[in-house]
C-alpha cells in the first residue's frame, strides 16, 4: 500500500471514528436526560439534550464527509501528482478551469426557489434537489483541489489591483457584499430599537424578578413584560432574556471567546504552513501541540474546526432557551415579537456563515492530515482566514448590540 | 500572512508577546472582558454605550489590521474594505437613526398586508 493510499485510508478511518464519536455523544446525552439525573436543573437538562443532538449531528456530518473524502480521493489518487512540477506551460493550466462554482451556484438557485416553495406550500422537492446539487458541486471541487500541492496563484494584471493575487482580491470583493448584508441587518435593528421602549429607559424589572438591579434593587418593580408595560409600548429584547443570569449569558460569552481563539488558531495554522525552515517550538507544552510541521498545521485547523462547531452547538442551545423560555420569542407563536425576528435573522445569518466556514475548514483539515499544506500553497489558508476573521468581526458588532445592550 | 514591516508602536506592542498576533489575541480577549464587565457594572446608559462602541471599534481594528493583515497588504485592499462602510453609514444614518414615524409613513405599495401583523 503506497503512502498515497494510506492518506485516503486515514481519512476514511477518521471519518468512521467521527461517526462513532457522534453516535456516542448522542447516546450519552440522551442517556443523561432519560436517567432523570438532571431533573433538578431543567435548563441544564435542556442544554445537554439539545446540545447533544447538535454536537452529534455535526460529528456525524464531519464523519460522512471524511469517509467520502477517503473514497473519492482513493479513486482519483495520483491524478494530480504532477501538480506543482516546474513544467508549467500555459497549456498545463487548462485543467484548472472548474465547473464546480457553476454547479454550486445552480444548486443554490434551486435551493432558494425551493425554500420559498417549501414555505408557501410545504413541498420540499426542489429544495432537496438544490441541496444535492450543491453537495455534488462541493464534492467535485474538493476532488479537484485535494491533490493540488503546487503553486498556481493567478495574479491580477489590470488596475487597480495589479500585482495582487486574484483569489485574494475576489475574497475582499466578496466581503464587501458581506459587510453590506450585515450592515443592513444592523441598521434595521437600530431603526427598530430606536422606536422601542426598552429597559434602558423604563422603570421596570426586565429579569423576571430574579435580578432586579436595573433601577434600584430594593424597589419592587413591575415586570417589563407585564400587560401594563406592554400597553405603554414596552418591547422585550433578546438581551433581557440572555442577561437574565450569569448562566444564560454564558453561552454567548463563551462563543465570543471561542471565535477569537479560533481566529488565532487559523493564524497559527497559516504561520506554520508558511515556514520554509520549520523548527519545533522550544516550550514543552507548545511542542506537544505542534510536534512537527504537518501536525502543527493540522492541529491548529482541527482546533478551529472544534471551536467553530462549539459555537454552533452553544448557539442552538441559546436559541432553544429563548424559544422555549421566552413567551414572545417562540417562532411558532403568531405573536412572535419583532425583536425576536430581527435577533433570529441576524444571529442566524451569522451562524450560517460559521457553518459554511466549517465546511471549508473540514476540507482544509483533511488536506492538512495528508500534509497537503506547504509554503508554496499556504495562500488558500490565508484567504480562508480572511473570511473566518470577518465572521469574528461581524460577531464583534452583534455581541454587544444583541446580547449585552 | 506576511510579517509586514511594522511601525515603532507596533513593535512596542508586540515585543512583550513575541509577535503582533499574540498581542492581538490577548488584547481581544481582554477587551471582551471589559465589554461584559461594563454591562454588569450597571454604569449609566451613555457611559455603557461609549464603552461598548469604543471597545467594539478597537476590536474591529485589531482583527482587520493584524488578523486580516490589512496593515501589511497594499492599501488598495484597505480601500476595498472601507468602501462598503460608506453604504453602511448611509443605512445607519438614513434608516437606523431615522425618525420612528418614518416606517408608518411608507406608501401602501411599500407595506403589503403580510400576516400575521405584529400588534404591540
Amino acid at each position: 500500500m503506497s503512502s498515497e493510499d494510506d492518506t485516503w485510508m486515514s481519512a476514511t478511518v477518521i471519518g468512521i471514528g467521527l461517526i462513532v464519536f457522534g453516535a456516542m455523544i448522542f447516546a450519552i446525552s440522551a442517556g443523561l436526560v432519560a436517567s432523570g439525573a438532571l431533573h433538578s436543573n431543567h435548563q441544564l437538562e435542556e442544554a445537554i439534550h439539545v446540545g447533544g443532538i447538535v454536537a452529534a449531528a455535526l460529528a456525524i456530518l464531519y464523519g460522512v464527509v471524511g469517509v467520502l473524502v477517503g473514497i473519492v480521493n482513493q479513486s482519483t489518487a495520483g491524478e494530480y501528482e504532477d501538480h506543482g512540477d516546474e513544467d508549467h506551460g500555459d497549456e498545463d493550466h487548462a485543467h484548472h478551469g472548474s465547473w464546480s462554482p457553476v454547479i454550486i451556484a445552480f444548486g443554490v438557485m434551486l435551493f432558494l426557489m425551493g425554500f420559498i416553495k417549501a414555505n408557501l406550500s410545504g413541498e420540499f422537492g426542489i429544495l432537496a434537489v438544490g441541496v444535492v446539487i450543491v453537495l455534488a458541486g462541493i464534492a467535485n471541487w474538493w476532488r479537484e483541489d485535494f491533490g493540488n500541492d503546487g503553486v498556481d496563484e493567478p495574479v491580477s494584471t489590470g488596475e487597480p489591483f495589479g500585482g495582487l493575487e486574484v483569489r485574494k482580491v475576489g475574497m475582499w470583493v466578496f466581503l464587501m457584499s458581506e459587510i453590506m448584508i450585515f450592515g443592513s441587518f444592523f441598521s434595521s435593528y437600530l431603526r427598530l430599537r430606536m422606536g422601542w421602549l426598552t429597559h434602558w429607559d423604563a422603570t421596570c424589572d426586565p429579569y423576571n424578578g430574579v435580578n432586579a438591579h436595573a433601577a434600584g434593587g430594593h424597589e419592587t418593580l413591575v415586570h417589563c413584560n407585564s400587560p401594563e408595560m406592554v400597553s405603554q409600548g414596552y418591547m422585550v429584547v433578546a438581551s433581557e432574556f440572555i442577561g437574565e443570569s450569569f448562566w444564560t449569558l454564558l453561552p454567548g460569552a463563551i462563543n465570543t471567546f471561542a471565535l477569537i481563539l479560533s481566529s488565532f488558531t487559523v493564524v497559527l495554522a497559516l504561520k506554520n504552513a508558511g515556514m520554509v525552515d520549520w523548527q519545533a517550538p522550544k516550550n514543552k507544552f507548545v511542542r506537544m501541540w505542534m510536534p512537527d510541521q504537518r501536525r502543527a498545521v493540522r492541529n491548529n485547523l482541527a482546533a478551529t474546526l472544534f471551536l467553530g462547531s462549539m459555537f454552533l452547538v452553544l448557539k442552538i442551545v441559546e436559541w432553544n432557551h429563548l424559544i422555549t423560555g421566552a413567551p414572545n420569542f417562540n417562532l411558532g407563536n403568531p405573536d412572535v415579537a419583532l425583536s425576536a425576528s430581527v435577533f433570529y435573522v441576524t444571529t442566524g445569518a451569522h451562524g450560517f456563515h460559521v457553518f459554511v466556514g466549517l465546511l471549508f475548514l473540514l476540507f482544509f483539515t483533511f488536506k492538512a492530515q495528508k500534509g497537503g499544506w506547504t509554503p508554496e500553497n499556504k495562500q488558500s489558508i490565508e484567504y480562508f482566514g480572511i473570511y473566518w476573521h470577518f465572521v469574528d468581526l461581524a460577531w464583534v458588532a452583534i455581541f454587544p448590540a444583541f446580547y449585552l445592550y | 500572512m506576511s510579517e509586514h514591516a511594522m511601525s515603532k508602536w507596533e513593535n512596542l506592542l508586540a515585543k512583550p508577546f513575541g509577535n503582533i498576533y499574540n498581542f492581538n489575541f490577548f488584547a481581544l480577549m481582554l477587551l471582551t472582558v471589559v465589554e461584559v464587565g461594563a454591562v454588569y457594572l450597571d454604569l449609566p446608559k451613555y457611559d455603557t454605550w461609549a464603552v461598548l462602541v469604543g471597545v467594539g471599534l478597537l476590536k474591529a481594528f485589531g482583527i482587520a489590521a493584524w488578523f486580516m493583515h490589512l496593515r501589511g497588504d497594499p492599501f488598495i485592499l484597505t480601500k476595498t474594505a472601507i468602501f462598503p462602510l460608506f453604504f453602511v453609514a448611509l443605512m445607519i444614518f438614513g434608516i437606523g437613526l431615522s425618525t420612528p414615524a418614518g416606517i408608518d409613513a411608507l406608501p401602501s405599495w411599500c407595506s403589503p398586508p403580510w400576516a400575521p401583523v405584529y400588534q404591540p
